[in-house]
């Protein structure tokens, strides 16, 4: 009896505290839920996505939104969600697009992140930027007000695991594929994966320098290796592997494009004249093609 | 007049953050290592428990030797603090240094090595009595187990991690093969204080399980003593300076040279061990633990 009356009031205590019954059209129409406890706030095209993931010992969220608006829009749909804190934010990426809404949640949250994040958003950081932010009419001055720069507490290096109640979070740091320190993180149980910024949705990613597609490719074969059922990019709709397997596609072709070029004694400015890859012609980001082509250009001439 | 405010607002803090007490005033088992880093030393080599304070909040190293070691030391915190425990590391997950894991967190988000919790697991599900029986030592010690519950890491970083909380920084490195499944280093690069962990323990033989390497051990001492610490805190024992690794360092070599010289004479493990003295360590504790000492070594000869 002891142990029903318990397991009774365990249940009424989880469902009121942690899993109100609301559909993710109850948060508003940039939610989506993905899984039980499990809701992305796809950003508007081209923005960053935001997740919210419920556990029976509080929130983890993947990112805080593109911009301060955002993060409060996710803040206000937490609240309607549970009355737990948000335990953890964890930065797929260190960029102002996906951590400027830190402020928001930490405290109390623990900002999680791969090792460097600290450095690239201390260097990155723009005073004049928020102070603008902060003193725009509207929504955004208003969301934007008590900003402060927060960094992680947490940078791991290589490969982290969170767990929090009844979830396990696997932290992967992906090398050289978008900024200075980029986490995939692999739910399990779950069989979700966020991918960071490594892949995009119809749409050429920005390979800055220091990015490879040597090392994207390994990225993508050793996510797809996970097995996930959902795939949540950084930017863009959540979907299903087919979003490894067309970036991967495309990066091979790409690569074997260039080699060809390359190899018929073409210099990269011709290359960069002459180059297109058929299926990616209603593709986003289209300025970004260029230093696709220079990235693949590295990678054949090996440097 | 602002200026004047927000002065009046950071002394107001600074009372709640930072308490002006002694190390004295928190009981005998206290000592003070450098300004808002403390350590409760354990009695006759039990474990050591670091508590740091931050403007965030305090952060632990372990969580004391046993529940009762744990409370004394959450009244210690609430003496020095009205801050939150926020983080607890783990040095390693064996129970002196894990069980008052509960005492802390919640609120304190606890970090590890991978494999700690699995470690944690595997005890537990050896010995589902443990907390019954540790609860008939004394009526103290029942006291002090008040609402146990098993808590492992939240956090299990791999290799290597960094902890920043405001002014503070700490470096987490994985120490391989030297006390357990998970061993970790904590280093304070700032205040130049370093955690070591159970790789080294002061007057004392340390246990050096199966999968314990004495060239594992020396080079994690090595290691650590290029980090050029200014104090050592290590896993048991009276916190020190680098002598600690010195000490083991030397003790290691004797061991060594020694059962090697005995191998080449083509004696064997037993008559080793029922040979080998060590008459330089006669004043060290731990005495049983000398023969997996003699082992370690002999594998070490060996190259098995």
């Amino acid at each position: 009896m002891k142990i029903r009356a318990g397991s009774v009031l365990f249940c009424v205590l989880y469902f009121l505290l942690v899993s109100p019954n609301l559909s993710a059209q109850d948060l508003g129409p940039l939610f989506k839920r993905m899984k039980d406890g499990i809701y992305v706030y796809a950003g508007k095209p081209g923005e960053s996505n935001c997740t919210i993931i419920l556990t029976q010992e509080g929130v983890v969220l993947i990112d805080s939104g593109n911009n301060p608006t955002d993060s409060q829009a996710v803040m206000k749909a937490v609240k309607q969600l549970t009355s737990q804190p948000i335990r953890f934010l964890i930065n797929t990426e260190p960029h102002a697009d996906h951590t400027t809404g830190h402020f928001v949640f930490s405290p109390p949250a623990i900002i999680i992140a791969a090792a460097g994040a600290g450095q690239s958003m201390r260097q990155a950081y723009n005073p004049e930027r928020m102070k603008k932010m902060m003193e725009e009419p509207g929504e955004m001055g208003a969301a934007a007000k008590g900003y402060r720069l927060i960094t992680p507490h947490v940078e791991y290096r290589d490969q982290m695991t969170l767990n929090l109640g009844e979830r396990t979070f696997q932290l992967y740091y992906l090398k050289n594929v978008h900024s200075e320190a980029d986490t995939a993180i692999w739910l399990p149980k779950e069989r979700v994966l966020f991918t960071a910024a490594s892949v995009g949705v119809k749409r050429f990613n920005n390979l800055r320098p220091f990015v490879s597609i040597p090392d994207t490719l390994a990225a993508i074969k050793m996510m797809k290796a996970l097995n996930p059922e959902i795939v949540i990019p950084g930017h863009g709709d959540p979907g299903t592997v087919k979003i490894l397997d067309d970036m991967e596609r495309y990066y091979n072709s790409l690569m074997a494009r260039v080699k060809q070029m390359a190899q018929q004694g073409k210099s990269l400015d011709e290359i960069k004249k002459e180059l297109r890859i058929p299926g990616t012609e209603d593709w986003e980001g289209k300025d970004r093609f260029p230093n696709n082509i220079e990235a693949a250009y590295r990678a054949v001439k090996g440097s | 007049m602002k200026a004047k405010a927000s002065f009046m607002l950071m002394a107001i803090v600074s009372l709640a953050v930072v308490r002006s007490v002694d190390a004295q005033d928190l009981g005998p088992q206290f000592q003070k290592v450098k300004e808002g880093i403390y350590v409760y030393v354990g009695k006759e080599f039990n474990s050591n428990c670091g508590v740091i304070l931050t403007q965030e909040g305090v952060v632990l190293i372990d969580s004391g030797h046993n529940p009762t070691d744990s409370r004394a030391i959450l009244n210690a915190i609430k003496k020095l603090t009205s801050m939150p425990v926020r983080f607890l590391i783990d040095t390693e997950p064996h129970p002196d240094h894990t069980t008052g894991h509960f005492v802390f967190s919640p609120p304190a988000i606890v970090i590890a090595h991978e494999g700690a919790s699995e470690s944690m697991r595997s005890r537990e599900r050896e010995s589902p009595d443990r907390i019954q029986k540790m609860m008939t030592v004394s009526p103290e010690m029942r006291a002090a187990l008040e609402g146990y519950r098993f808590i492992p890491p939240h956090i299990e970083y791999r290799q290597k991690m960094t902890l920043n909380v405001r002014e503070r920084t700490f470096e987490l490195m994985y120490l391989k093969g030297v006390h357990s499944e998970a061993d970790t280093a904590v280093w304070l690069a700032k205040e130049r204080v370093l955690f070591s962990a159970s790789a080294v323990v002061v007057n004392q033989y340390n246990i050096l399980r199966p999968f314990v390497t004495i060239p594992d051990i020396l080079a994690a001492a090595k290691m650590m003593k290029g980090l050029n610490p200014e104090v050592v805190i290590p896993g048991h024992g009276i916190p020190g300076t680098v002598k600690i690794f010195e000490d083991s360092e030397q003790y290691y070599a004797l061991l060594l040279d020694r059962v090697g010289k005995m191998v080449r004479e083509g004696k064997s493990l037993d008559q080793i061990k029922n040979e080998l003295k060590m008459p330089e360590y006669d004043g060290w504790a731990s005495k049983e633990r000398i023969p997996s000492n003699i082992e370690a070594a002999y594998k070490a000869v060996k190259g098995s």
